[in-house]
């Protein structure tokens, strides 16, 4: 029984199953081996099962999610690990990363990347190698065998060490021009480069030779923006790169990257390149494996309700006061949560009306809620 | 553009109760029966409003219907 029979019984049921279940029944049926009228029985009672397990109308399922979440949120940890997965990386974990998803702050603390690579690029680590240091942060210091500063003559000299630029796989003479494009004053002598400080005042000659030190020290040579340390690690049998620092945009462009696979913790990124419903994706997915990384069961459900409520809009939106809680309706439901003067003032001078048909202004004033029991209607019935 | 006459039958929804919609009945029979409504059920043992309404509940001769938004 393939999964397109399956499918058109179903629809001939006129049942609303989820992909996932409609593979499901297939599998049952293979491993089985039913035939045409047994098939059409089981849906049958799948279909009566399925309804029976959804949620009633009237149940407070925000509160519920909100609980489920909250609840083993009390038995993560604050404090936050170092190595979560690849040594030498730092990555955001427990509470403070789960604050950090509900809150959708646009700058997270510890952004990351995982790179895969597409099929013939993936195994060879050569082409990985290249990549890793074409994106990662390369500084001039790093291709350098000697700096000196000579705070007696004001000068200031450095030597290339070519082993290195070698090593890392850069181009000698790119490196050269950025310096030219970055430095105004400097001469080049094979491998060994002076420089020579533009000083305006002799009072702060030293400090502005300490400074054109610095310039040189630090200035980048390789890399892309945004992007600081790269790691290559084996994972069965191809090579992946972790990197501290993300730029999706860039390196979904670069050849080989599997763009199918490869992904990055920010969801403000995900947003603005894949789009908002990769976002709420995103949000799950995070969401999920901070949890699970803590050794906590949250059924899927709660997340996807937070998640949409977060995405339903077409932008990604926080929880609190700034996103979906400063937007409600209601005059006393702001009030009630945070900035409590500012709201009510407000709106007494704009003569704002509250309709009352929200949750929390009903509990305010004492009258029943839109939700569960107060959301039956009950009529006399008719005499007939 | 014709107008889609509207449908004459009535439109019934499954006829399983939420338990919101069995709470809500049974209370607001409690509260008649309280008041003095007549039972619509032979009345034995306990006495108590809540007790005679899911009575009459299970035997399906409360005078109260629900009143379900209908979806579009």
């Amino acid at each position: 029984m393939d999964i397109k029979k399956v499918t058109s019984v179903v629809k001939k049921k006129k049942a609303d199953f989820p992909e996932s279940l409609i593979h499901e029944i297939t599998d049952a049926s293979e491993r089985h081996e039913l035939k045409a009228k047994e098939l059409e029985l089981l849906v049958d009672e799948i279909k009566k099962e399925y309804e029976r397990a959804g949620v009633e109308n009237g149940e407070a399922v925000g509160t519920v999610a909100a609980q489920s979440v909250g609840e083993p949120g009390t038995q993560m940890t604050m404090r936050t690990f170092h190595y979560a997965g690849v040594a030498e990386l730092n990555v955001t974990l427990g509470l403070p990363r789960l604050i950090e998803i509900v809150d959708a702050r646009k700058k997270i603390s510890t952004p990351t990347m995982t790179i895969y690579f597409e099929e013939n690029y993936g195994t060879d680590e050569e082409f990985v190698r290249k990549i890793a240091n074409q994106i990662g942060k390369i500084v001039f210091n790093d291709v350098l065998k000697d700096f000196n500063v000579n705070y007696a003559d004001m000068s200031m000299t450095v030597e290339i060490d070519e082993e290195k630029v070698k090593e890392k796989r850069l181009e000698y003479d790119s490196i050269i021009a950025k310096i030219e494009k970055a430095f105004k004053k400097v001469v080049i002598n094979k491998n060994l480069l002076s420089f020579e400080p533009t000083i305006s005042e002799s009072k702060h000659a030293i400090r502005e030779l300490r400074l054109l030190a610095d310039k040189v020290h630090d200035l980048q040579i390789s890399g892309v923006k945004n992007i600081g340390k790269v790691v290559i690690s084996k994972e069965d049998v191809e090579w992946v790169i972790h990197t501290e620092g993300s730029n999706l945009g860039a390196v979904l462009k670069m050849e080989g990257v599997d763009k199918t696979r490869t992904t990055t913790n920010d969801i403000h990124e995900i947003e603005k390149i894949l789009g908002i419903e990769a976002a709420r994706n995103s949000i799950i997915h995070e969401a999920q494996s901070t949890m699970e990384e803590q050794g906590l069961t949250v059924d899927v459900r709660h997340i996807m309700l937070v998640a949409d409520m977060m995405t339903s809009d077409g932008t990604v939106k926080s929880i609190g006061r700034h996103g979906i809680s400063g937007e409600k309706a209601s005059v006393l439901a702001r009030a009630s949560f945070e900035e409590t003067g500012k709201h009510l003032l407000r709106a007494s001078i704009r003569g704002e009306i509250d309709y009352l048909t929200g949750i929390i202004e009903n509990i305010i004033i004492g009258q029943p809620i839109p939700l569960g029991t107060g959301s039956v209607g009950v009529i006399m019935k008719a005499r007939d | 553009m014709a107008r889609k006459k509207a449908s004459t039958k009535k439109k019934v929804t499954p006829l399983i109760l939420t338990r919101f919609e069995r709470a809500r009945l049974i209370g607001a029979r409690a509260l008649q029966l309280s008041m003095g409504a007549k039972p619509q059920i032979e009345v034995t043992g306990s006495i108590d409003p809540i007790d005679i309404a899911t009575l009459e509940l299970k035997e399906n001769v409360i005078p109260l219907e629900v009143k379900r938004k209908s979806e579009k």
